[in-house]
């Protein structure tokens, strides 16, 4: 990752240090340990059959249409909430994953379009236009119904965002329980110094607002229907 | 919030720059001539739909009903064009994770993604207590945020963005600029009003405070409305400005029970009360003369003695059928508003120990 400029930066903590009793600049901080963690004891026990469970029953109350298929059936049914959300342009991310689950080829015969990485210009137009956009999810929380996308390189941030429709697809293995299991990855790959995606993004269902008299809207600024298809043997 | 806080949209368009508002809260309000927000997580609270579309109406021509999913159909719309043309994007902050670099943008709209996805730059405005260590404490303080503020296990969103987007990147902006807001906060650090500080902005406060729900938040005349705004506004302007908010609380404790975070809202609100009063000398002369008048006489036992032998004789004239309903000299205040019942002739301290005596007689018989 490049490097930025910081400015001001000791004027600004050396007022800091002063307001909250002179700590001195050369002393590590320590991070205190926490004597409690609740949100480790959430589903805690539960299996991955259990998790999916979990995860149907969420997406009832985030307004997303939920399937769960074999990777022989995965075709068909992505075929089926294409017609059910009216979509004929398709925009999915550059992922070998699409390969592994031998859906490029289906999705090279429709009206379609991969993210490419090279030409801002040409992915984010085709997005803009196409009526469903489709991605895997990297890990997926049971607890929250919640796809997170770690969008970097071929996976680029429109294909979740700008079509007015969306599929996740779930690998049953990416299922943990709630957001601290994504967090804790996260946090692992930080300590091993490693790069972490640009922009990770947790998607919850559709988009929505309740800003016009808390009148709930699903559908605002991002997609307007979303469908999560959990495949069984990946 | 923050751009608001630091007034950023007037700078900006002041320089020429045409700013468009992407929530649909505060688009709204951007239409309708800069109409101030009146809630921290649903601005535009204070309108009705029907409003809603005359503003849209009269501003952009909008010709459907006033039902919420045409009006919000419309300003997606309207806003696409926006996103997609704008040479700059500029969003808030909700968390900045430090052992990353990362900062985390907490949304249901879509907007923050749309605005952190599209423009070429990218600039971020984070208040400088928004920062936790890492992404363990970000679980945390997200959940406390979804849960507290909308009561949703998570909001649609959460964007988690670390800097620009890299060269094998094709979206993202390739420019990114974030700026650290101090504007009066480091002033609270290290005072009794510290806690503060911990506000994560979920508005769980500003929901339950009887006096929010009856004055709303315009007539706090602080982009920071209910018990936090009462706290903060005092603390990151001045007394001259914001003396009266402290005052706008029925102590009920309400907020501090709600607070995720736990600050003592009510408390500090007492604080802030005491200092007005005691260390500035900001209350007004009468209420001063009064009080020390109150001070004297619960201080001497002679006085408080005299006192009340008398009040019962001396507000005899003033009172109808055991209440006084116009009273006199600083008791005029109290009843403008509402009756005052008269003292009662025999006083506690004669009917305790009157009361002890019978009681021995009784147990005598």
């Amino acid at each position: 990752m490049p490097k930025g400029n910081i400015i001001n930066r000791e004027s600004f903590l050396t007022n800091i240090r002063e307001k909250i009793g002179g700590i001195a600049a050369d002393k590590p901080v320590q991070k205190p340990s926490w004597s409690v963690s609740p949100q480790r004891n959430v589903l805690a026990g539960y299996d991955r059959e259990q998790l999916i469970t979990v995860l149907k029953e969420q997406c009832q109350n985030i307004h997303t249409d939920f399937f769960q298929t074999d990777l022989s059936q995965l075709t068909s049914t992505i075929e089926s909430v294409m017609e059910q959300y009216q979509s004929k342009t398709v925009v999915y991310s550059d992922d070998n994953r699409f390969d592994k689950a031998n859906i490029s080829n289906f999705l090279a015969q429709v009206d379609s379009f991969k993210w490419d990485r090279h030409d801002r210009d040409a992915s984010v137009e085709f997005a803009e236009r196409a009526d469903i956009g489709i991605t895997f999810s990297d890990i997926t929380l049971a607890e929250s119904g919640t796809v997170v996308l770690l969008n970097d390189k071929g996976q680029g941030r429109s294909v979740s965002l700008l079509p007015a429709n969306y599929i996740a697809i779930i690998p049953k293995s990416t299922i943990v329980k709630r957001m601290t299991q994504a967090t804790d990855y996260i946090h692992q790959q930080v300590v091993a110094g490693e790069d972490i995606a640009s922009c990770i993004n947790f998607i919850t269902g559709p988009s929505n607002s309740a800003d016009i008299e808390m009148n709930l809207v699903v559908g605002v600024h991002g997609p307007i229907k979303a469908a999560y298809i959990v495949v069984n043997d990946l | 919030m923050v751009t608001e806080e630091i007034s950023m949209n007037e700078a900006l368009e002041e320089i020429g720059c045409e700013v468009i508002e992407t929530d649909l809260g505060e688009y709204i309000l951007q239409l309708d001539d800069h109409d101030p927000p009146s809630h921290i997580v649903a601005p535009a609270l204070h309108k009705n739909k029907e409003q809603i579309r005359d503003v849209f109406h009269e501003k952009l021509g909008y010709l459907k009903s006033e039902k919420p999913e045409e009006l919000a159909l419309f300003a997606r719309e309207k806003l696409r064009e926006e996103f997609l043309s704008a040479d700059l994007g500029i969003t808030g902050c909700n968390f900045a994770v430090a052992e990353s670099g990362s900062f985390a943008l907490v949304t249901n709209e879509g907007n923050a993604r749309m605005v952190s996805a599209l423009p070429k730059t990218q600039i971020t405005v984070m208040g400088m207590e928004r920062i936790v260590p890492g992404w363990e404490e970000l679980d945390i303080v997200v959940s406390l945020l979804t849960r507290a503020a909308v009561g949703q296990k998570l909001t649609s969103y959460i964007t988690a963005l670390s800097g620009p987007k890299q060269l094998d990147e094709a979206d993202g902006p390739e420019e990114f600029h974030l700026v650290i807001v101090d504007n009066g906060r480091s002033k609270i650090l290290g005072t009794e009003f510290q806690e503060a500080l911990h506000c994560i902005r979920c508005a769980a406060c500003i929901n339950v405070c009887p006096v929010y729900r009856h004055v709303g938040g315009h007539a706090y005349g602080s982009i920071y409305p209910g018990p936090i705004g009462a706290v903060l506004s005092p603390l990151l302007s001045d007394y001259d400005e914001y003396k009266e908010l402290p005052y706008a609380s029925s102590l009920c404790g309400a907020c501090t029970e709600v607070c995720p975070v736990k600050i003592p809202l009510h408390e500090q609100l007492i604080m802030h009360r005491r200092k007005i009063v005691e260390d500035e000398k900001r209350s007004s002369l009468s209420e001063r003369v009064t009080m020390r008048g109150f001070e004297q006489l619960m201080n001497s036992a002679n006085l408080y003695r005299v006192a009340t032998k008398m009040a019962p004789i001396m507000s005899t004239p003033f009172a109808k059928k055991q209440m006084i309903t116009k009273g006199p000299g600083p008791l005029r205040h109290w009843t403008h508003a509402r009756d005052f019942p008269k003292p009662e002739n025999e006083r506690f301290r004669d009917w305790f120990k009157n009361r002890v005596k019978r009681g021995e007689e009784n147990a005598k018989r």
